[in-house]
């Protein structure tokens, strides 16, 4: 099995277009010095490791965009009870958190990878669902980088199985160290995840934020609940679910209350029921938290609680749906 | 690209929906002007009354396309329960009724599917809603107020029962013309009622309505190519249904389920391979009907009824054929008959590479023991089951019809409990 998974890597290496790439000897993984080069394929095939994919409209070409000031940021629909200032600042207020978010990704993924290059194997799986909250946060910027998210985040379901050798980031360590407990194999993973990530921050912290890009996160962060985590499905090795869950309804909740000034003004109902909706979901999340942090395994979660969870998710998704109308973005 | 295609070549559903999709391709105003000449079509022959004393869906004509969804409820009080129904009759009479969607700021999500286009047809649609025995556990204080025969579907011999397509606290029974009716219909029901609601199991169904007139003759045929219908219930003649399907007030039951009718639903797997492999005078006999005519065997015609007392030792037709345990024609099991409607169902292939097709069925009678029960447990060990499995369904209580604009379905069920 071992001699699988670093056939995998090696054929991952071998088919990089990657420069920089030292490989030693296959038979001795244990030993092996990887250096792998940021996205290879995209360095070697696409000008532009930022590119934007869906859901990342007004990245690339989009409307307003580069170098922006606050005038080419505020849509002309906005709701007169909008001061186009107040609107930037919210902006500018997410901006920082998503640039906050991801330096501590950074930080808690390198506690992360360190762990899994040391051959650390409880001590990464200890902090395997904490150093993937900050991505969690963010997740729709995160993942408008196309090229990130599929280094970064994607299951093994978008692959040709576990050893396609496409097939990197959180989710292939996760097979690792709870499937197969090792992190045997699994050092030049965790190398190329940090190193994906640095590229992530790179492109993040250059990017521009546009109120519609926002707004629309709060509602993307709940579907994204509701359709992929809700099933456990997220973190399927290691049952840690609710870490990615509950940071996912923190993003949502964030921008919530960045722009709750203005929502208050003018459809304050909406907002009463957008934070009982909210507070339904924590409360769930609660009552499966465990007391000394963090959460218990989604295999706890009954059929009961999640048909409530479900419901919850559902109307909450359906109320910040109607973010964007009401600010006018 | 739609309103250039020829409404000729088209059923009036569809040239409908494109001359819909042409106008608001022009804008509202254009909408509102063709919906004005239009005025009449909401009252037109594809519309099925809302209100009445009976949901309609039950005793109404059946139409090509059916679509069932079982919810589980997730209201949080019983004030919540009568927020859920009173929604859900609101929808349904706007559904029903046909219409047009709320234009809005393009910023807010659309407030319907757009399927159907900016306007859309009653195409016959009717929405029926029924309660579960779970509904009535303890989390709305609709204990005391549980149909008297209302259970949770018991397994019978012959039964492999999916988890995943049984039971529910509510049964919406959509049929319309058109499957994307029932789907428009039901998207913009799990719109409304988000938070209130979850799925639990839905399965689609379809055949090609009854042609024919004659009540004891059918132009269906199940997929097992036999006429499957010819002596149900005539939902035309009321005294039957007052006498097989309705709650009446003289019966020992909760005064709210007056109207009502128990709900029997039953997804019933057909082996079709095997079936197709089977010698036509084997099916026969399984069945007791000719595959051709419908009528039963050693009679000329399908509306023939067939004198069980002389042939006593099923020489004819044999002891054990369908319709022979299924309708004995005696006057002691003339009190179990049921009005059923059937749908087949196909949900492609299994895990043996099999096609996964059948039967969805659904029984309404006035007693789930006296109506579908007896007839069930008559058919158990009958030779048909080698190549039928009932897999899913449910036992459900549709309930009374909303009588007027400002009453709401399972009204009398919510009052009674607030009175307890």
């Amino acid at each position: 099995m071992k001699t699988k998974i670093w056939l995998g890597v090696g054929a991952y290496l071998l088919t990089s277009a990657s420069p920089v790439v030292e490989l030693s000897s296959p038979d001795h993984p244990e030993s092996a010095t990887v250096s792998i080069h940021l996205i290879p394929e995209v360095s070697a095939q696409t000008p532009d490791p930022c590119r934007r994919g869906l859901g990342g409209e007004g990245g690339e070409g989009g409307e307003g965009g580069e170098g922006g000031s606050d005038a080419s940021t505020t849509p002309a629909t906005l709701n007169p009870a909008v001061q186009p200032a107040e609107l930037a600042r919210a902006v500018a207020g997410y901006k920082a958190y998503v640039v906050q978010e991801v330096d501590r990704l950074l930080a808690d993924a390198k506690v992360f990878t360190d762990r899994v290059i040391a051959g650390d194997l409880t001590g990464a799986k200890a902090v395997y669902g904490s150093s993937r909250l900050g991505w969690e946060r963010i997740e729709p910027i995160a993942e408008s980088f196309e090229a990130f998210d599929r280094a970064i985040d994607l299951r093994v379901d978008d692959f040709n199985g576990e050893n396609d050798p496409e097939f990197t980031g959180f989710h292939r360590i996760e097979l690792g160290l709870f499937r197969y407990n090792t992190t045997r194999g699994y050092e030049p993973f965790a190398r190329k995840l940090m190193e994906d990530l640095q590229g992530l921050k790179t492109c993040i912290t250059s990017l521009e934020i546009e109120p519609q890009d926002m707004v629309r996160g709060a509602s993307e962060l709940i579907e994204e609940v509701s359709q992929g985590k809700i099933t456990g499905e997220e973190d399927r090795y290691s049952r840690l679910d609710f870490w990615s869950f509950k940071a996912n309804v923190e993003g949502s909740e964030k921008i919530v209350e960045l722009i709750r000034p203005l929502v208050t003004r003018i459809d304050p109902a909406l907002l009463q029921q957008i934070d009982r909706d909210f507070a339904e979901v924590n409360q769930m999340l609660t009552k499966y938290s465990l007391p000394g942090g963090g959460f218990m395994t989604y295999d706890r979660l009954t059929p009961q609680d999640k048909q409530q969870l479900q419901a919850s998710l559902a109307r909450l998704a359906e109320n910040l749906s109607k973010l964007r109308g009401v600010i006018g973005v | 690209m739609l309103n250039k295609l020829p409404h000729s070549s088209r059923r009036g559903f569809l040239a409908r929906a494109s001359a819909v999709a042409a106008t608001s391709a022009i804008g509202l105003w254009g909408a509102q002007q063709w919906f004005g000449n239009q005025a009449n079509a909401t009252h037109g022959p594809d519309v099925m009354p809302f209100l009445g004393k009976h949901q309609a869906g039950i005793t109404t004509p059946d139409v090509a396309a059916a679509l069932v969804v079982a919810l589980d409820v997730t209201a949080r009080s019983q004030a919540e329960l009568v927020r859920l129904f009173q929604t859900l009759t609101q929808r349904i009479e706007y559904l029903m009724s046909g219409g047009t969607l709320e234009p809005l700021d393009p910023k807010y999500p659309p407030s319907g599917s757009g399927i159907l286009g900016a306007s859309f047809p009653a195409d016959n649609l009717t929405v029926t809603a029924s309660v579960g025995a779970s509904l009535f556990d303890g989390r709305y204080g609709l204990s005391a107020l549980r149909p008297r025969h209302l259970t949770e579907m018991p397994k019978f011999p012959n039964d492999r029962l999916d988890p995943l397509l049984c039971h529910g606290d509510l049964l919406l029974q959509l049929c319309a013309n058109h499957h994307e009716t029932n789907i428009h219909a039901l998207r913009d029901i799990i719109k409304q009622l988000s938070g209130l609601v979850v799925l639990r199991w839905q399965i689609t169904g379809f055949q090609q309505p009854d042609s024919d007139r004659h009540p004891n003759r059918t132009s269906v045929r199940n997929l097992l190519g036999f006429k499957d219908g010819s002596a149900n219930l005539d939902p035309n003649h009321t005294r039957q249904m007052n006498q097989r399907v309705w709650v009446q007030p003289s019966h020992d039951e909760p005064a709210w389920a007056v109207a009502g009718t128990y709900q029997a639903v039953r997804i019933i797997r057909m082996f079709v391979e095997f079936w197709d492999r089977t010698p036509l005078d084997e099916q026969e006999e399984i069945i007791g009907r000719s595959r051709e005519t419908g009528a039963p065997l050693g009679y000329r015609r399908e509306e023939d009824i067939p004198n069980y007392a002389k042939d006593l030792k099923g020489r004819t037709i044999p002891l054990d054929a369908h319709i022979r345990l299924a309708n004995p024609r005696t006057p002691a099991t003339e009190a179990s008959r049921v009005l059923r409607k059937g749908f087949h169902y196909a949900r492609g292939i299994d895990k043996a590479g099999q096609l996964d097709m059948g039967l969805l069925f659904i029984a309404f009678q006035q007693d789930m023991q006296r109506g579908f029960e007896t007839i069930q447990n008559r058919l158990n060990g009958e030779p048909l089951e080698e190549y039928i499995k009932p897999i899913g369904g449910g036992y459900f209580f549709a309930l009374p019809g909303a009588t007027a604009r400002d009453k709401y379905l399972g009204q009398s069920l919510l009052e009674a409990a607030q009175h307890t």
